[in-house]
């Protein structure tokens, strides 16, 4: 291998570098912009009188915010406790079973429980408790005390740091 | 003209229960924490049922509920609380309204800031609960849950229970995080009359 192979070698290593970096950079940069918009989001739903409005506007910030997964899922957690209280104040079986769709799906995301831990800070007892229990819910009062209770402890965890 | 006391209406059949009626009645809604409020429902179903027959020009409604707007025959929430205890607690009625002419939340607000202020939790059966911009009456309670009655339209006024699902399970909570999103304005708490 001659001088001028290394050299080549070494500048495509050095090239590749930069570029995972700044990959690496942009992808940091990304998230907590992504941070910064979650924190607005939130300060901004604090500001709305009613949960009627609320509701559209988190199905919103949903789709805005599905390039993060722990943002999207935060999201999915906070709207499905809008839309079981919107089941409990106008009886719309159909927020019922929405509240229960979004709690499955990040249940079904979250296979290792670790984002619930990290995030929620339940331990994996109450979490296989909830995933044993939320496939069978159904709108009757036992089912309405489990999504109401278990979405209200979620939805108080969201917090802003 | 309807007589101020319920007579004189499709609703005074003796039946179902009257303004008459409720008025004779010693209990009032507020202080019983053991039976149902009957005043309460009874007044309620009086004035779901009367509420289409209110002209603000016969004096009934001109004189004891002040509503905002006179050529206006349907309640928001604070006429519609006031208009129940104008039937159980007239002078609280009164006292409430002062010397003008009409009822919002504000005035409850403002009375019961200075007779005894609200209280966050222990809520009792017949207290008034209070947003910055509604209010209503606790009609059940079971430790910290607690159902409630009252009027959420300001277009038009259909009482109706909140706090207790079709199925039965009572989910309002005095812990409960979105208390101050179920109502217009911020939970402020419950008084006892």
């Amino acid at each position: 291998m001659n001088k001028t192979t290394i050299f080549i070698l070494l500048a495509l290593f050095g090239l590749y570098s930069s570029c995972s970096n700044s990959k690496q950079r942009n992808y940091l940069k990304e998230q907590n912009d992504l941070l910064n918009k979650y924190e607005k989001l939130l300060h901004q739903k604090k500001e709305f009188d009613h949960y009627s409005d609320i509701i559209p506007f988190l199905e919103k910030a949903m789709i805005e915010f599905n390039s993060s997964d722990t943002i999207f899922n935060k999201i999915k957690i906070d709207l499905a406790s809008y839309y079981v209280l919107d089941y409990l104040m106008l009886g719309k079986d159909t927020s019922f079973f929405k509240a229960k769709q979004l709690l499955i799906e990040v249940f079904n995301f979250d296979k290792n429980n670790q984002f619930l831990i990290n995030e929620f800070k339940i331990n994996k007892n109450q979490i296989d408790s909830i995933r044993s229990i939320l496939p069978d819910v159904d709108n009757n009062a036992e089912g309405e005390q489990f999504l109401f209770e278990t979405l209200e402890e979620l939805s108080s965890r969201i917090n802003i740091k | 003209m309807p007589d101020p006391t319920g007579g004189g209406t499709g609703t005074n059949d003796g039946g179902t229960g009257t303004i008459s009626e409720i008025e004779k009645k010693d209990k009032p809604l507020i202080d019983d924490e053991t039976e149902p409020i009957e005043p309460l429902e009874q007044s309620s179903t009086i004035l779901a049922e009367r509420s289409e027959e209110y002209n603000c020009d016969d004096g009934f409604v001109y004189e004891q509920l002040y509503p905002r707007d006179p050529n206006d025959n349907k309640f928001d929430c604070s006429e519609w609380a006031y208009y129940i205890i104008a039937q159980v607690k007239p002078i609280l009625a009164k006292e409430i309204c002062s010397s003008q002419k009409y009822v919002n939340t504000t005035k409850f607000i403002d009375y019961i800031t200075a007779n005894g202020g609200f209280r966050i939790n222990n809520p009792k059966v017949g207290d008034i609960v209070m947003w910055t911009g509604h209010i209503e009456f606790v009609t059940e309670v079971s430790g910290e849950k607690f159902v409630m009655h009252g009027c959420r339209s300001s277009n038009y006024c259909a009482p109706s229970y909140m706090g207790k699902s079709s199925n039965g399970y009572i989910w309002l909570n005095t812990s409960y995080e979105k208390l101050n999103e179920i109502a217009s304005g911020e939970f402020i708490g419950f008084w006892t009359p």
